[in-house]
């Protein structure tokens, strides 16, 4: 068999046990809702002497370990399918391995950005002024985008804060209390993250046509390159970093023991916490 | 043939997977626990173990990190500043290290992720919702927890909304097991909802590489914030980095730059980088541990060959120790048997009266005992309906709330302020020694707990659950039409 036509036939396998994976998850879930809703399906007579199984609802009913075994039981056929060929893509694997095909390298276009303004000292450069005005553009249109983001999350940190913050906005209605602020966070961190994610996509691309554009220019002179040292952080620093941290550390693990924290945590883990297993 | 062996070895698991499943076992080591369908209550409790592992599973010896903070916010400073340090020595002892080689959680993810599919690999829209879980981290982990502390109501808002740990560690963990049987009538919306978590999460890792990690986990987020600044760990030599990018390539987290708040120590770049620029932190100039042990290949098998049988006996060692722990009698409470008796002290708003002590089965009327904890957040809930039951049939049944011997100290406070003039009877739960009367009831550590006796002192209903005001009414009417 041909490597083309080896990996076809992996691939097509991959994705035969991934319709079986989210096939099963749907199962579970479908299941679970049955269970929950108390949905049986009972033959109805429709329009037309036409019959169908149309599920109905009941209220009230509870789990059991019988009625839990009884819908779950019809799942088994796709989960145990699901085993099956999981267990023989990893034989298959075993037996026939695939070759992983080299992936596009993304490259570091900030370093490489970085280091050829510095090659072609940008900032004395002598140049076709086009050019050098484009790559002026591009960073300019780089630190905009990332002021943008930094204002759109202080802006909508500083709504939340105040929503999350408000003591009117937790109730005895816990659950309605929580989804609420959920929905609250949600609508204030969408815009920022999706602006993030435009701006990422953009920030590349801009790096990309900065990066062409530099390669157009000359190359400075040895003598006019201006060396940027970076400098590391001195070791006093993170000396007094560590120490202040430490003592921190032995600070509240002394008062935390002196008043008695840790009975606290004792009496948290040794009960069953009905509602972290999801029990209610 | 050879071609062969050489596959049987690539099926090894490398070092980390080994540590991984080493360290899920030691902080599960009460296998007795799956065995007897309930949880451990030893001193062990009291350390948060590193990652994430639900107390609540039948074999978890330490407790959860996560589910500790949320819970010191209601139980006061002493348990703030306790899991606060604890928290901040793993933070900065380790950072996401934790993730990568601690966490069960984070195995379960990954060897889900073996599966041979199609996978989702990381981009500009992953790095962006890496995000997501710093958001998780301030609304579930801090605000909810916190607001509602000041309204004297625990609530581990992570715990009980999203975590998958607990659902499959602690909930199916406990319900598999059939001793467990009365637990089902507790599931409900909540068990639903963290199911179908459960399962989209599961299925999500079989696609994309740890998602709950880099996506949710408030956990992971917390360890990142420490990441560059921790003992241990892999950082990047500048001065020997090249700028090449084999390992940003070869990493399946979001990272930016090796060592950032993504990255979890995994060490896949450590291989991949051709300059040897990324090492690991903590262990000097070294590479590897072994290699700082001055000598031949000999020594250095001969060291790893005793931190080997270190580990594996300290394993065992706890598997037996825990094993061996016995758990306190219970004597069968049954439906229709006559309910134990115990002279309980009264707890009022001016403390735990030693010499006004009752007992709840000699009242010679129908009787509701309920077990509580102020650090329960469902018995907490459900105490106003008690307490409006107790006024509303203040002659015919009596009602006693019998407080664990856990925390009790707050008790008094929290009496005196929300009930103080109920007709509630609050009791400190002191008899039997350290078994105490809820444990001689039946009590296997699920809260609350609600046992209904008869004017002869007989059981004739047990509840493992909350209770609503029409359940409670219900109950009594029924019992006194009797």
């Amino acid at each position: 068999m041909t490597k083309e036509k080896e990996m076809r036939l992996h691939r097509i396998f991959n994705i035969i046990l991934a319709a079986f994976i989210v096939l099963t998850g749907l199962c579970f879930m479908a299941g679970c809702l049955r269970i929950y809703y108390n949905v049986t399906f009972e033959t109805t007579e429709l329009l037309f002497g036409i019959k169908l199984p149309l599920p109905t609802f009941y209220p009230d009913q509870e789990y059991s370990r019988a009625i839990v075994e009884e819908t779950f039981g019809f799942i088994a056929v796709p989960v145990y399918a699901t085993v099956a060929l999981t267990v023989l893509g990893f034989v298959y694997e075993f037996i026939s391995p695939i070759n992983i095909k080299r992936k596009k390298m993304n490259k570091d276009n900030e370093f490489l950005a970085k280091r050829l303004r510095m090659k072609k000292n940008v900032e004395n450069c002598d140049a076709d002024p086009a050019i050098l005005s484009g790559i002026k553009r591009e960073q300019v249109a780089r630190t905009v985008r990332k002021s943008i983001i930094a204002v759109l999350f202080a802006v909508f940190t500083i709504l939340f804060l105040r929503y999350a913050a408000a003591s009117s906005n937790y109730t005895d209605d816990i659950n309605g209390s929580v989804i609420n602020a959920f929905l609250v966070l949600l609508s204030c961190i969408v815009v920022p993250l999706a602006y993030m994610m435009y701006s990422n996509v953009a920030n590349d691309k801009s790096l990309e046509k900065e990066i062409d554009l530099l390669k157009k220019l000359p190359d400075a002179r040895e003598a006019d390159i201006v060396k940027k040292e970076e400098k590391e952080p001195e070791q006093i620093v993170a000396v007094i970093r560590y120490v202040f941290i430490a003592s921190a550390i032995v600070a509240l693990l002394v008062a935390g023991i002196y008043l008695g924290g840790y009975e606290d945590v004792l009496t948290k883990a040794v009960n069953i916490c009905t509602e972290c297993i999801g029990l209610g | 043939m050879k071609k062969f062996f050489n596959k049987l070895r690539a099926l090894i698991p490398s070092k980390r997977k080994l540590m991984q499943l080493y360290f899920a076992l030691l902080f599960n080591a009460n296998l007795k626990g799956f065995v007897s369908g309930s949880i451990y209550k030893g001193d062990t409790k009291t350390m948060c173990v590193p990652g994430l592992n639900c107390y609540s599973c039948p074999g978890a010896v330490g407790a959860c990190p996560l589910g500790s903070l949320q819970g010191s916010f209601s139980a006061g400073k002493g348990a703030m500043y306790y899991v606060g340090g604890i928290l901040l020595l793993y933070c900065i002892m380790f950072g996401r290290m934790i993730c990568g080689w601690l966490c069960p959680f984070g195995l379960i993810q990954e060897l889900v992720y073996k599966i041979k599919t199609p996978k989702i690999k990381k981009g500009p829209v992953t790095r962006v919702l890496s995000f997501f879980k710093y958001a998780i981290l301030v609304l579930f982990v801090f605000i909810i927890p916190i607001m509602y502390a000041f309204r004297d109501t625990p609530l581990p808002a992570f715990c009980k909304y999203i975590c998958p740990a607990g659902t499959i560690e602690g909930g199916v963990s406990l319900l598999a097991n059939k001793v467990n049987d009365s637990y089902f009538s507790m599931l409900g919306p909540l068990f639903t909802w963290k199911f179908l978590i459960l399962v989209s999460v599961l299925v999500a890792c079989v696609f994309i590489f740890r998602m709950f990690c880099r996506f949710v986990c408030p956990l992971g987020a917390l360890y990142g914030l420490f990441n560059k600044f921790s003992v241990f760990g892999v950082k990047v030599e500048e001065s020997k980095c090249t700028h090449c990018n084999l390992c940003k390539n070869r990493c399946k987290m979001d990272i930016k730059k090796v060592g950032d708040a993504e990255c979890i120590s995994c060490g896949d770049c450590v291989d991949v980088c051709p300059t040897n620029a990324i090492v690991w932190k903590g262990l000097g100039k070294k590479k590897s541990l072994p290699e700082t042990v001055k000598g031949n290949k000999k020594a250095r098998l001969i060291t790893r060959s005793i931190a080997c049988v270190l580990m594996i006996a300290i394993l065992v060692g706890s598997f037996v120790y825990f094993w061996n722990q016995k758990e306190p009698a219970v004597p069968g409470t049954e439906v229709g048997n006559l309910c134990y008796g115990a002279e309980l002290s009264r707890i009022t708003a001016d403390g735990i009266c030693e010499t006004d002590k009752v007992d709840p089965t000699k009242e010679e009327k129908l009787t509701i005992i309920n077990f509580w904890g102020t650090w329960c957040t469902p018995c907490v809930a459900e105490l106003p309906f008690f307490d409006q039951i107790a006024t509303e049939y203040k002659d015919e049944i009596s009602v006693f709330a019998v407080h664990s011997f856990m925390g009790v100290a707050a008790a008094p406070g929290y009496i005196g302020e929300k009930y103080p003039d109920s007709d509630v009877n609050f009791v400190a739960d002191f008899s039997a020694g350290e078994d105490g009367y809820y444990t001689n009831l039946g009590g296997r550590g699920e809260w609350p707990r609600t046992l209904v006796i008869d004017e002869d002192g007989v059981i004739v209903d047990i509840i493992v659950s909350a209770l609503e005001y029409e359940d409670l009414k219900e109950i009594v009417e029924r019992e006194l039409s009797k």
